[in-house]
């Protein structure tokens, strides 16, 4: 928890200076100014503050080198962040009618976000939750926010949210008081009104408070919050905002945006990752019908064209020479050159530093020694990467689906060499992302297009181009060194863990997407001894985030690591996580949860139908899956019945929105733990459409998903985006074992890879 | 100049493309009409699903010569004026969609199905759904709100 703790004393020493207001503040403020022109009152609260909170977590710095080349793969050019804008500040407003705006600048793309800052808002000002307008991710309009990932949103700003609207209410308190003649002691607030307690027929409501006003204060840090025993808002699975458009056709998704003259643009890309270009010839493309225009500088080469359709067309009409790629680097050889080429390391193991592990397994009769491997997986987001770009005269506007408008603004602006002010970006609904949406990649192509040719340039990938040019999970080579003392209890824990941590063409820029506090065990189970390293090793493909960073891989080679361990102590999975638990009561009452919701009756021996169990920590959040499972021995495919997840969240805003955020978890980490893996070789992905991918589907994702909450609403907001994603390998391979005896090691299991560790169960040679 | 009339929802519309334009292309761009939407552009993920005389099919490989002269539907024309049908009200009932852009394909797959199976099984919604990929991971949403319309639908009279 020492991310949660370095939180809150910056939270602590931010508060502390917001005190005051000053009229310097305010005169930079011109989002702020016209807002407060338009009358009412408003709590604002600083940038600074919100990304410190924000920044403080382990998976809140994608944003790499503060110069450079940000990702070698990326159009050239130099980027220099300018790291937090001062100038910009967020608010929550009550107009003078009595309606409520809060502007944010996160995006929402189906999470429930939206929802749940409105239920936050509303609870503590004491409105119906319709009362609250929500501006997000329109960066014009909203404050600067580092971007929306790395389940941060519910943790980090939900709290500055239910502040922000607590110090509102306590201000409506004090001019409702003012107006009704009475000290503010004597008043209270319910919907949408300050009544006197004692007489409560004396009432004005917040129209009448805010009307003729123009003010503003700063959130309070100490600011009095509602008892959640009280809570009629928060923790209600109402209905999510942002359905109803999304089942009658009607959500905006960037690809939606429909902008007056648009013209489509195509990029004419290397075949390879790495090839440069030798030559190019557009003679035939440019006879071609709607083609407009042609550009190519340096490696980056487009075109033109009325309508989607003549623009691909024409980009195949193309004939480009480019240099060959030829690193014999495939995805079957890849874990050799990342573990060859890995750095110094870090140590994992937090303030203590790493135990002596070598020294206690050098004694015990029967050390363990596992390795596991995932490979490259894709995001695959079923809307590609897009934008529209309009550069004019006096600046540009970008309409996109991205998880960080401002990292947008920076990137579009820097490439035209524009004041970041003179971009508008407007973050339209993306249609999927996990990760995949965060470094701007269409935007910056159709800025450059758009510059050049003076239209409106809307940039769409095809989908080959997501497989082969976007950025990917990296693969991850892990070593476990552990075993039992002579009580049955883990005696030591070694892990290294190696991982596609930098990509060649910007090897100074490191992306510590493997790594995850939950690679340390000792932050989950009681274990002694303790030695975790991450090794960031070279990256044929441009690494990135993707849900939940390392944890699934971390938490796949742990668990199935503790079942072998379990066995060996002569106990039940269960059992042996609940001796190694105790320490850790919030996992050990989510661990008791899902096994008495599935009603984990494990087989014994090869039964065909298996039962696994796995955990994890992420984002102050706690999971417990079990996993009902049954292997075809013939086939080698696993079916998941039934997977039972047990989730303390601490406050629970939205069941509803949360079940869902479980649920979709689940079956989006059930596919690349059975069936994903990009698959490489000289820099050129082969597998680069949905069917040979092969995500899960209807017919092969888990069949029946139940989720348990353990709420106690006086614990802070966890994340909820990612946590539910880490167990499910492990779990699955848990389960697996139970059904047929056998242990995977290797990502992702699939039905060939089943039969060849059934073969070797069964004392055949496995076959290729 | 080109031109080619189609019939979407019901309604006749005239476009400025000859008839070997896709229909994707034509819906989204020349109609305005976003709701069916670009996922892959080879019939793999289901994102574009629309119906031609009540089959499915897959808009981003379709030209408007397969469809002239026949009825498309999209996402856009399953609802009756201001009355959900009887799949996007158990959407809603359902909360399924989660970033929501593959939920009009999964919505016109499930009104195919449904029309031609009213009460369908678990493995009837496989066979008929397992071509609309969702990586919001909403299957069991989907499967249990195609349940809930099944009910939704047997409930209400039909009108004649």
């Amino acid at each position: 928890m020492r991310f949660g703790v370095a939180m809150m004393a910056t939270r602590s020493e931010e508060g502390d200076s917001m005190t005051q207001l000053t009229d310097t503040r305010l005169s930079r403020r011109g989002l702020i100014q016209s807002a407060v022109a338009a009358g009412g009152l408003m709590i604002v609260w600083n940038a600074r503050e919100a990304v410190a909170m924000q920044a403080s977590t382990p998976v809140a710095t994608p944003v790499p080198a503060p110069e450079g080349r940000v990702t070698g793969y990326d159009p050239p050019g130099t980027f220099t962040f300018d790291a937090v804008p001062q100038n910009v500040d967020s608010y929550l407003k009550v107009n003078e009618d009595g309606s409520i705006t809060l502007a944010t600048g996160k995006v929402e793309f189906g999470q429930g976000i939206r929802t749940g800052f409105m239920q936050l808002a509303a609870e503590e000002l004491s409105v119906p939750v319709e009362t609250i307008t929500t501006i997000m991710g329109e960066t014009d309009k909203v404050p600067f926010d580092i971007g929306t990932f790395g389940s941060l949103s519910t943790q980090y700003t939900g709290p500055v949210i239910r502040g922000a609207a607590a110090t509102m209410r306590e201000w409506l308190k004090e001019l409702g008081a003012t107006e009704l003649g009475v000290a503010v002691e004597e008043v209270d607030v319910e919907n949408g009104e300050v009544f006197v307690i004692a007489d409560t027929a004396k009432r004005v409501d917040y129209a009448t408070l805010a009307a003729g006003k123009t003010a503003m204060r700063d959130i309070a840090a100490d600011v009095p919050l509602k008892d959640p025993s009280t809570y009629t808002i928060v923790g209600q699975p109402i209905h999510r905002v942002d359905v109803p458009s999304k089942v009658n056709g009607t959500m905006i998704f960037g690809i939606d945006s429909q902008i007056e003259g648009m013209v489509y643009g195509k990029l004419i890309r290397p075949p390879a990752l790495g090839a440069t270009l030798v030559s190019i010839d557009f003679s035939a493309a440019e006879a071609m019908e709607g083609v407009l225009g042609t550009y190519v500088d340096g490696d980056f080469a487009g075109l033109i064209a009325e309508r989607y359709e003549q623009a691909e067309a024409a980009a195949k009409a193309v004939v480009a020479e480019w240099t060959e790629v030829n690193t014999g680097i495939t995805h079957e050889n890849v874990h050799d050159l990342i573990v060859r080429t890995a750095d110094e390391g870090i140590n994992w193991d937090g303030e203590e530093g790493p135990g002596d592990p070598d020294s206690v397994l050098a004694t015990l009769k029967n050390p363990i020694k596992n390795v596991f491997k995932t490979p490259y997986v894709n995001h695959m987001p079923i809307e590609p990467k897009n934008a529209v770009v309009s550069v004019t005269e006096d600046g540009a506007e970008v309409w996109t689906s991205t998880q960080s408008p401002f990292d947008v603004r920076t990137y579009v602006a820097t490439e035209l060499g524009l004041p970041v002010d003179a971009v508008i970006v407007h973050a339209q609904a993306p249609g999927g992302a996990f990760g995949s949406k965060i470094i701007p990649r269409a935007e910056v192509e159709a800025a450059r297009l758009s510059k050049h040719f003076g239209k409106p340039v809307r940039i769409l990938w095809r989908r080959e181009e997501e497989f082969q040019y976007a950025q990917y999970r990296p693969a991850t080579y892990a070593e476990i060194s552990t075993g039992l003392d002579e009580n049955g209890r883990v005696a030591a824990w070694k892990y290294d863990l190696y991982y596609g941590g930098y990509y060649p063409e910007n090897a100074t820029v490191r992306t510590d997407s493997a790594s995850d506090w939950s690679a340390n065990i000792a932050e989950i189970y009681s274990v002694p001894e303790v030695s975790t390293w991450l090794y960031a090793g070279q990256s044929p493909l441009p690494p990135f985030y993707w849900r939940v960073n390392g944890a699934a891989a971390n938490s796949f080679a742990r668990e199935v690591t503790l079942n072998q361990l379990a066995e060996e102590a002569g106990l039940d999975p269960v059992t042996f996580r609940v001796n190694h638990l105790q320490e850790n009561p919030r996992l050990l009452a989510v661990l008791n949860k899902a096994v008495e919701s599935a009603g984990w009756t494990p087989g014994v021996g090869s039964t065909g139908q298996g039962y696994g169990v796995a955990v994890a920590i992420d984002a102050n959040s706690f999971v417990a899956e079990v996993v009902k499972v049954s292997v075809d021995e013939e086939t080698g495919a696993v079916t998941i019945h039934e997977v039972h997840a047990a989730v303390d969240p601490g406050l629970l805003v939205n069941p509803s929105a949360a079940t869902r955020q479980v649920e979709g978890s689940i079956v989006l980490s059930t596919s690349p733990a059975l069936y994903e893996a990009i698959e490489f070789e000289n820099g050129k992905v082969t597998n680069n459409m949905i069917g040979l991918y092969g995500p899960t589907n209807m017919g092969t994702s888990p069949r029946e998903i139940t989720v348990n909450f353990i709420s106690d609403p006086t614990q802070p907001m966890g994340g909820l985006g990612e946590p539910a994603v880490a167990p499910m390998p492990g779990a699955i391979a848990n389960a697996i074992y139970d059904a047929i005896g056998v242990y995977l090691y290797e990502l992702p299991m699939r039905p060939e890879n089943i039969l060849a560790a059934i073969a070797e169960r069964d004392g055949a040679t496995p076959t290729a | 100049m080109a031109s080619t009339t189609i019939t979407i929802n019901g309604e006749e519309r005239t476009v400025p493309v000859d008839d070997t334009a896709t229909l994707l292309w034509v819906l989204r761009d020349d109609l305005q009409m976003t709701g069916t939407k670009f996922g892959c552009g080879a019939a793999q993920c289901g994102a574009c699903t629309i119906l031609i005389d009540g089959q499915p099919g897959r808009a981003c490989i379709t030209p408007l010569s397969a469809v002239v002269g026949k009825d498309v539907t999209t996402i856009e024309g399953i609802a009756e004026g201001d009355t959900l049908s009887p799949l996007q009200q158990a959407w809603i009932e359902e909360q399924v969609p989660q970033c929501g852009y593959c939920q009009s394909g999964q919505l016109m797959s499930a009104t195919a199905l449904l029309a031609s199976n009213p009460n369908p099984s678990d493995e009837d919604i496989d066979e008929a759904m397992s071509g609309n990929i969702c990586r919001c991971g909403t299957y069991t949403r989907i499967r249990r709100a195609i349940k809930r319309a099944a009910e939704i639908s047997a409930a209400t009279p039909v009108a004649d």
